[in-house]
């Protein structure tokens, strides 16, 4: 039983980091129907900034956060006003491969600024960990991570229903020409949408960094991301949520209780299982095409 | 007016990437390095008619490896250590009958482009001998073509599989992992009479091939591991593994494969989850710079890995080759082991070389005759004396050393 605890609690944990990043990937694809496959390496830039103000710089942990926020929505900014908003007339198919592009250009550039060195950022916590008896541990640098995933997914649902900008990003997401149509500036609302998901990104990544080491390939875990995405509903951020909380459970428990030879089968199993009976993933909405 | 910025941007894009794909390192000559000796007309010793002069000849070094990917570190503390070794032999004029010219190809730490730059090298660039690859993986699947053409490769992969494969052509820089892995255990049965053991090891060939040479020798114990545990170096969770081995209650759990990053991830975790002290050893990623600067003190005490050469050797040599190894690197880093084996790459071929004395290095044979010296010479590098048995392996020193508090390796066993 302690068994099965701790690795629900260890799934959950890495879950939580699936999810936040599931959650900036599907926000934009909510909204505009653009999956931003560079989200992850956006997240690994976040990671490097960070270490450079808290780490080189040794700023205070929320003047790190604000400034690696700043920074990575004015990248994700860039990105969407001179690369991507020019192609979104053209095919889906010619902006998705763009976005892998870009990938590709952001992991170069940061390989050629900041090198192939791996950096610790340090824990929040120092070594503390959370002993409750009978084996089970937690660390609180996770925990740290469950709330403020928490944090963001409620006031991203309030942002979303209260706000006249969170509307009209809805009102996007449901019909793009309608809400033009109805007076919504569509590059505004993309311009917020890409602002948003860059600054959960950034969020995440200084939350996160004490769990990786950081450095150029960190960025990697933005396929699992993807897969955490698609698991529980393309566009649905509370299934963002749920997609990377299972697939951090059913990893670990996986690996725990069958074979870690296998982990990324069950990944990537349990997602095609996903496609084939729920396409349109855990929590998404079918999409009906009338003809 | 959109149109040109958007022209504009892509050519500032396209200048981007194109800088992106230059593998030229930081700090280091990303041109051919000439040895400018002066030149030495002397004989082709192959042949016994008169004896045609041959003037100063410039060899042709391909080091492939992969600057770019998870690993590409590594390929910089390989290649930094290299440089070292070829600036070393440059300014003390070492080298009597050849220059040397360096081609630096990126194996993206990817097999398919692994086999591309081999062939590259090989077949555009008219390389004469191979320095590379870093991995097991990329040294496989350059390996067919560099038989095929009769090239020597001097690999610092040490990996096990590397030397299954059979190739007359290979030189390991380094004691063979099946080796090493005998010594460890030797080291964990009988010297700490540790008889419950867990492995992790990475799902590649090297891990696979360590995983077989410590099974091999866990039999002559009678013994089995505990746990066998498979772990990706993508992965930045191990708890599913680690509980298993918690479960068994392991003395120790053995770790080969994998990067330093992974390495840290796995070590801090295990402090983590366990509620006992558990012996953590492993290959040499755990005396790399990169790992030992990335981990708090408690947390690296007692390590145990193998190692064939540390930076904190004490001797002269060892010394200048940490201050000119930092005097290039960009991170101003000491050098890891495997600095060591290029550094003791570079004396290799520079000795056979002079061994061979003038030759035509145009000549179909050069390579061949390259090759016979490479095997026959012994140097004494930084590793210690280095030479190869007749089927390549490399016969060199290798320790098994503790890590101490505050990173010092400290030999516990082995030589």
């Amino acid at each position: 039983m302690t068994l099965l605890l701790q690795g629900l609690i260890s799934g959950i944990s890495v879950g939580a980091i699936y999810g936040l990043l599931a959650l900036s990937y599907t926000m934009i694809y909510g909204t505009l129907n653009v999956a931003h496959y560079a989200q992850g390496n956006l997240f690994m830039v976040g990671m490097l900034i960070a270490y450079q103000f808290s780490v080189i710089l040794g700023w205070p942990f929320w003047l790190t956060i604000l400034l690696t926020t700043a920074c990575v929505v004015a990248v994700i900014l860039i990105l969407e006003r001179i690369v991507y908003r020019p192609m979104l007339s053209g095919s889906g198919v010619y902006l998705f491969m763009c976005t892998i592009g870009m990938s590709i250009f952001i992991q170069n550039l940061a390989q050629l600024f900041f090198g192939n060195e791996s950096f610790a950022f340090p824990s929040l916590f120092g070594d503390l960990n959370i002993r409750l008896g009978n084996g089970l541990t937690i660390v609180p640098q996770n925990l740290a991570i469950l709330v403020v995933t928490v944090i963001i997914i409620v006031a991203l649902t309030l942002y979303l229903k209260l706000t006249k900008m969170g509307i009209a990003i809805k009102a996007v997401s449901m019909n793009r020409r309608a809400a033009s149509l109805m007076g919504i500036k569509f590059s505004k609302v993309s311009a917020v949408t890409y602002g948003i998901s860059g600054a959960i990104v950034a969020i995440a990544s200084v939350f996160t960094a004490p769990v990786f080491q950081v450095n150029v390939n960190v960025g990697s875990v933005g396929l699992k991301a993807l897969i955490a995405a698609l698991l529980g509903g393309f566009g649905n951020i509370y299934g963002a949520i749920l997609g990377g909380v299972l697939l951090g459970v059913i990893e670990t428990l996986g690996s725990l209780y069958i074979s870690s030879a296998y982990k990324d089968i069950f990944s990537f199993g349990i997602l095609i299982l996903v496609l084939i009976f729920r396409p349109q993933g855990l929590l998404g909405a079918k999409r009906i095409t009338k003809v | 007016m959109k149109k040109l910025l958007a022209i504009l941007l892509a050519v500032v894009f396209v200048m981007g990437l194109a800088a992106c794909g230059n593998t030229s390192q930081p700090g280091q000559p990303s041109q051919p390095s000439q040895t400018g000796q002066p030149s030495q007309p002397n004989n082709n010793p192959s042949d016994g008619d008169e004896p045609a002069p041959i003037g100063r000849q410039t060899v042709k070094i391909a080091v492939n490896t992969c600057f770019t990917g998870p690993a590409a570190r590594g390929a910089e503390l390989q290649y930094n250590g290299f440089m070292v070794g070829l600036n070393e032999i440059i300014e003390s004029g070492y080298s009597k009958y050849y220059d040397f010219e360096i081609l630096v190809n990126d194996d993206e730490n990817d097999a398919s482009a692994a086999a591309s730059v081999a062939n590259k090298a090989v077949y555009q660039q008219g390389a004469h001998i191979i320095y590379g690859h870093l991995n097991a993986v990329q040294t496989l699947a350059g390996l067919a073509l560099y038989d095929e053409a009769g090239i020597p490769c001097l690999t610092p992969t040490t990996s096990s599989s590397v030397t299954a494969f059979g190739s007359d052509y290979l030189l390991q820089m380094g004691v063979a992992d099946d080796t090493t892995c005998r010594w460890i255990l030797d080291y964990l049965v009988l010297e700490l009479g540790y008889k419950n053991l867990a492995v992790m090891y990475s799902g590649n060939e090297q891990g696979y091939a360590a995983l077989d040479a410590l099974n091999a020798k866990l039999d002559e114990f009678n013994m089995d591991f505990a746990c066998e545990e498979e772990y990706s170096t993508t992965d930045i969770d191990f708890s599913g593994q680690l509980l298993r081995i918690r479960e068994k209650k392991c003395d120790a759990v053995i770790l080969w494969g994998g990067d330093p990053a992974g390495r840290v991830n796995i070590v801090t975790q295990i402090k983590q989850l366990f509620d006992y002290d558990i012996t953590i050893v492993g290959d040499t990623q755990f005396s790399t710079a990169s790992f030992l600067n990335s981990v708090d003190p408690e947390l690296k005490e007692g390590i145990i890995c193998a190692v064939a050469w540390t930076p904190t050797l004490t001797d002269e040599r060892s010394q200048k080759f940490c201050e000119d190894f930092k005097a290039i690197d960009s991170y101003g880093a000491l050098p890891s082991d495997v600095s060591s084996r290029g550094y003791d790459s570079m004396y290799l071929i520079a000795t056979a070389l002079n061994e061979l004395g003038p030759y035509d290095v145009e000549a179909d044979d050069f390579r061949e005759k390259l090759l016979e010296k490479l095997k026959e010479v012994s140097i004494v590098g930084l590793q210690g004396p280095i030479s190869y048995t007749e089927n390549g392996a490399c016969i060199s020193n290798s320790y098994v050393v503790s890590i101490g508090a505050d990173g010092s390796l400290n030999v516990v066993y082995g030589g």
